[in-house]
């Protein structure tokens, strides 16, 4: 018999590829220059890093919840075609996480160029990684566990 | 497969509907067709709901294999007994093309890009979506979508095939030939099917039918505050 397979519904939806992925990753990218330009060396407290603290999930949130009636057919598609709930929330848990670590790329970049400094703050790095994704997940979330979502089947 | 005096319940601003009498039993041997017969808004789109796990009843059980399955997932179900199921309202992941959704599909099943490729071009060609493989679903006609998501259905050859109208948006044609396709299909590969139908004509090719009770009326008694009242 074949074995059912969690692979194609996370690995076809974990890449961005939205217009609302490429701003978010746009918006957190320009965020990271500011902060690379403005201090010799970001994260070097909360002081700095509030700021992504707040606008990672924003951005996410705000990206996630972007072009939703799309979104929802194809959750119900993936559904139909015998995915869980659960596979769909980790397929946007990647995204969210992917969309984070490339809008944070000027800082590792300017972490990796001082390796004190990136072990120091590899903390607060996979915590915005893991902020990102959950935000960007908690809309298909809520979607996914509504009472309605599957009352779309019916004609 | 066997559902257990099944009941469920649907709220309404003045109190609720309530599905099936006082419960829908039957059982589904494997490799039997079972048609589920009703009007419209009699709830054979929410047993098909139950059926596969994305409903929950208000009351009774469901048991696959003598398991009791009730509160089980429609993914944990299709790990039990491979299933397939075709809705009524057409499904498709819009950014993809009609080809990317059958591979989609199957390889979720498991199904190897080999078998996966043939099994694809058999249903396609059945169903004539020859011209349509690099099309997005979003410019069907909602006879082809339904064309599609019996392709999708049938290429997974599942153990257990579950069908809300098969035949509703196809032309008189189409539907002429699924009919027997899936009389076939349950003869051939020993797939058992439950599908749903108003059409007493598609019901009674089936050898054993289910017919369900029209819902009665529930009024919300005065004073009585139902569970998503506010207080």
């Amino acid at each position: 018999m074949d074995r059912p397979s969690w692979a194609p519904v996370i690995l076809s939806g974990a890449l961005p590829r939205e217009l609302s992925d490429l701003l978010a990753m746009a918006i957190l990218g320009l965020a990271s220059i500011q902060l690379v330009i403005a201090g010799p060396v970001p994260f070097t407290g909360l002081n700095i890093s509030w700021l992504l603290l707040l606008l990672v999930p924003l951005i996410c949130m705000l990206a996630a919840s972007s072009n939703s009636p799309n979104r929802e057919r194809e959750e119900l598609a993936l559904v139909a075609y015998g995915g869980s709930s659960k596979q769909i929330e980790l397929r946007y848990l990647l995204r969210g996480g992917i969309i984070t670590i490339i809008g944070l790329v000027p800082i590792l970049l300017r972490l990796l160029s001082d390796n004190q400094s990136l072990s120091t703050n590899l903390g607060v790095l996979v915590l915005l990684v893991a902020l990102g994704g959950s935000t960007y997940a908690i809309p298909a979330f809520r979607r996914t566990h509504s009472v309605s979502f599957v009352e779309q089947f019916k004609g | 497969m066997e559902c257990k005096s099944v009941s469920s319940e649907y709220p309404t601003p003045e109190g609720s509907l309530k599905l099936y009498g006082e419960g829908v039993s039957f059982a589904i041997e494997e490799g039997a067709f079972v048609s589920v017969v009703g009007s419209s808004g009699w709830g054979k789109s929410t047993l098909v709901n139950l059926v596969l796990g994305l409903e929950r009843p208000v009351r009774g059980r469901i048991d696959i294999r003598g398991t009791d399955v009730t509160n089980q997932s429609f993914v944990n179900r299709c790990s039990r007994v491979k299933t397939a199921a075709v809705f009524q309202r057409p499904t498709a992941v819009p950014h993809l093309t009609v080809l990317e959704n059958l591979h989609l599909a199957l390889s979720m099943f498991g199904i190897p890009r080999r078998d996966r490729e043939e099994r694809i071009r058999e249903s396609i060609r059945f169903f004539g979506l020859e011209n349509l493989t690099h099309s997005r679903p979003d410019s069907l006609s909602a006879g082809q979508k339904k064309r599609i998501d019996l392709a999708r259905a049938l290429a997974v050859r599942p153990e257990f095939l579950v069908l809300d109208e098969p035949t509703g948006d196809l032309d008189a044609s189409m539907a002429n030939l699924v009919m027997p396709l899936l009389r076939g299909v349950n003869k051939e590969h020993k797939t058992t099917i439950l599908m749903t139908t108003a059409i007493p004509r598609h019901a009674s090719t089936t050898k054993n039918q289910v017919h369900l009770r029209p819902p009665s009326f529930l009024p919300r008694q005065a004073g009585v505050l139902a569970a998503s009242d506010h207080v």
